[in-house]
């Protein structure tokens, strides 16, 4: 299994927080399998494995950056369906998908620096 | 027919909740009850979305197995996670619980090789008699059959963590009789046989040096599966545990 950098987030757990909070904006929390065909949707690929997925969102919950609750049974039943457990982004996750996204745009802009400068120094000379 | 309802569904929806059945077992009823319940709405959710995109029920079918199936290192990860996070039902410290996968997995294969080898001599047995190396049937021959009759019932036995005990308990002979038997049997039925004890073989007076050897390798393989017998006794103190906490489980499934 990856291990992640301290301080970072995995690729999905940005994933996760990105359109997590597309979902929480429009539907005031989001669920699994929603946030699977999202993720899905805006990477054009297969949905989300079950078990990547909840183990991202169980790792999430434990770290703080996303809260857990169950939906009321009454209103799963009264919709003929299994009750969803209902997710939504803390202000520990926000702040930690800013950051991650300050991150990736800061090494994204070092990466690039020396390719520039090495091209003014070619053209210079 | 919504595709709720479709067989394939069913099916597929049947073979995850069984899996996540699997990986949860031991976890505390609360996470296994949630992870459960998680994964049943995800399948539920899955279906509807299914329904409404066009999507056959074969496909459906497909697109869930594979969702399964991509997960399952995540979900054995996850469990491994839960359980170092003190979140399982079985009171048993997680290196004890190791140790008993590692007894499980030496068990296993020591009865894979104790069968696997009464099998092979039966096979040369009855090879030799078929094509007349030997007139009449080797002794030793009905010592290798029970070998192999304990091997086959020890080995399915010892698969089951309910009878691993019995299983390891009827594998201690077999061990026995294979060590006692397999080098006089070979040497009866096989020219390699005949070649390699030749070459062991002291050829003075008394117990041959290869022999002891071959007893002694069975008697230490007997040993093991006595204390493996022992470790799982349903007496112990770790599978009442063990039973207790399943049944807590299952009655709060």
């Amino acid at each position: 299994m990856a291990r992640r950098r301290p301080g970072t987030l995995f690729p999905l757990e940005l994933d996760i927080l990105d359109v997590g909070t597309v979902l929480q904006s429009t539907e005031g929390s989001f669920y699994g399998f929603a946030l699977a065909k999202q993720l899905a949707e805006a990477g054009d690929a297969a949905l989300t494995a079950h078990g990547t997925l909840y183990k991202a969102l169980s790792r999430m919950a434990d770290a703080g950056l996303i809260e857990a609750t169950w939906e009321d049974p009454e209103v799963a039943e009264a919709e003929g369906r299994p009750r969803r457990r209902l997710y939504r982004i803390t202000g520990e996750g926000a702040t930690a998908r800013d950051r991650e996204h300050a991150r990736i745009a800061g090494e994204q802009a070092a990466a690039a620096r020396p390719a520039g400068a090495a091209w003014t120094q070619g053209a210079i000379a | 027919m919504t595709a709720i309802r479709t067989p394939e569904y069913r099916a597929a929806a049947h073979r995850v909740l069984n899996w996540c059945g699997w990986y949860t077992r031991d976890l505390s009823p609360d996470v296994a009850g949630e992870r459960r319940d998680e994964i049943a709405s995800d399948l539920h959710e899955h279906a509807v979305w299914a329904e409404e995109a066009g999507v056959t029920p074969q496909r459906l079918r497909r697109d869930i197995t594979l969702r399964a199936i991509r997960g399952i290192p995540h979900d054995l990860s996850w469990r491994s996670g839960q359980l170092r996070a003190g979140h399982g039902v079985d009171p048993m410290p997680l290196g004890m619980r190791r140790a008993g996968d590692v007894l499980a997995a030496l068990v296993v294969t020591g009865g894979v090789l104790v069968t696997g080898a009464a099998l092979f001599l039966l096979v040369r047995i009855v090879r030799a008699l078929v094509i007349g190396d030997v007139v009449e049937v080797p002794a030793g021959a009905l010592g290798v059959a029970v070998a192999a009759v304990l091997g086959v019932v020890g080995l399915v036995l010892s698969l089951r963590r309910r009878s691993r005990w019995l299983g390891a308990g009827l594998l201690a002979p077999a061990a026995v009789l294979i060590g006692v038997l397999a080098g006089d049997i070979m040497y009866r039925v096989s020219a390699t046989g005949v070649l390699i004890v030749s070459r062991l073989s002291s050829h003075g007076a008394g117990v041959e040096p290869w022999w002891v050897m071959s007893v002694a390798i069975g008697v230490g393989a007997a040993l093991g599966f006595i204390g493996a017998a022992v470790w799982w006794w349903p007496g112990g103190r770790r599978t009442t545990e063990r039973d207790a906490a399943t049944s807590a489980q299952r009655k709060t499934a």
